[in-house]
């Protein structure tokens, strides 16, 4: 009787262990990752999810190794055409360096009509810390600190500017987005943080 | 046990607790703890040497690293995380303060205490203290491995700790990247 109680007990307790790795996964558990996605709120009504979306948020919590994105970014962010502004700036190039001295491909990381850039692993992966600068044709800033380990501009780069912010990554522009599918300029002068 | 022996045993029990509490001695408010620190001087620097603050701001105190108020090591500066001011002072703009400079110094030492007084005092290694041993990854730094054996960056920092700083380490650990 203790016997088969035993087995029985230790079946039980055998099933119990192999099938919660299962279910945490079949349930996406990770509550703090869960946590910082919800924290980014929903999309803004006409601006469909891809390149365009988002601006200002950072990237890779959703386009990072836990998803729940598909395409995966190593660095993304958006440039800003003013201190007080949420225009993106479009062509600005993001030029990058990292602790062993590689850098993406000259004018491979360019921001669009909504000043967002990314890139993709398979493009460049880089060995941390990264010095960054961005260019554009009016001139040009580059970053006071490296960045150490954050693959998102704006996971530091949040607004408004404070003790643990210098606010959004801008270079001041008057040049105004041409040809952008979503309206470049409808959340200008607005917070970017969710 | 039986019902004798449990009011007993209690009875023991609560005397023993008693006696234990009257014989605690009254805490000495007036006592001082002797404790050995590194130099808070070559912590900080002057104008002509960086001295450790310098190295440690520029490789350590990012925002997305050590510049973050949640870490138990923890570091200010002008270009990452703030300590609260009167003067206006943001992330990425003035200077770093003296203030700011003093709560990083005791951030460092606050890490572990007895065993920088022992490292100080030469008693142990500096690889002892999670400073030196997270960096260097002999323990696990989710930053990984920030520092390499002998470069600049762990030679100010241990020479710093022992009493002996090396003011050219220093100076080139700041300089990285």
């Amino acid at each position: 009787m203790t016997d088969s109680f035993t087995s029985a007990a230790r079946l039980a307790l055998a099933l119990t262990s192999a099938s919660l790795p299962w279910l945490a996964g079949a349930c996406g558990l990770d509550p703090v990752h869960q946590s910082e996605v919800d924290a980014l709120g929903p999309e803004t009504p006409g601006v469909p999810q891809g390149p365009f979306h988002r601006a200002g948020q950072p990237c890779t919590v959703c386009h990072g190794a836990e998803g729940p994105a598909s395409q995966r970014f190593s660095i993304a962010g958006t440039v800003f055409a003013g201190v007080d502004r949420t225009a993106g700036v479009q062509q600005a190039e993001i030029l990058m360096v990292d602790a062993l001295g590689s850098s993406p491909p000259p004018g491979s990381v360019l921001t669009n009509c909504v000043g967002n850039f990314y890139v993709a692993p398979t493009l460049w992966n880089p060995a941390y810390p990264i010095r960054v600068a961005v260019s554009t044709a009016s001139g040009s800033a580059m970053m006071i600190a490296h960045i150490g380990r954050d693959g998102s501009c704006a996971s530091c780069h949040t607004d408004p500017p404070g003790l643990a912010s210098p606010g959004h990554v801008y270079v001041a522009t008057n040049a105004t987005p041409a040809g952008c599918p979503v309206n470049p300029l409808a959340g200008d002068g607005k917070s970017v943080t969710p | 046990m039986s019902p004798r022996g449990r009011v007993l045993f209690g009875m023991a029990a609560a005397l023993a607790v008693l006696a234990s509490s009257a014989c605690a001695a009254t805490p000495d408010p007036t006592a001082d703890l002797l404790v050995t620190a590194p130099d808070f001087n070559e912590f900080a620097g002057d104008a002509n040497n960086p001295g450790v603050h310098a190295f440690l701001e520029r490789r350590c105190g990012t925002l997305d690293c050590h510049g973050q108020p949640g870490h138990a090591f923890r570091l200010y500066s002008s270009g990452g995380l703030r300590l609260p001011n009167d003067a206006g002072l943001i992330s990425g703009g003035g200077a770093d303060t003296p203030a700011e400079i003093l709560a990083n110094y005791r951030s460092l030492i606050g890490l572990q205490p007895e065993e920088t007084n022992r490292v100080v005092a030469h008693l142990d290694p500096p690889t002892s203290l999670l400073v030196v041993a997270k960096p260097l990854a002999l323990q696990t730094h989710k930053g990984g491995q920030e520092l390499a054996t002998g470069d600049s960056g762990d030679a100010c920092l241990e020479s710093w700790l022992v009493g002996e700083i090396s003011l050219r380490a220093c100076q080139d650990a700041a300089q990285v990247p």
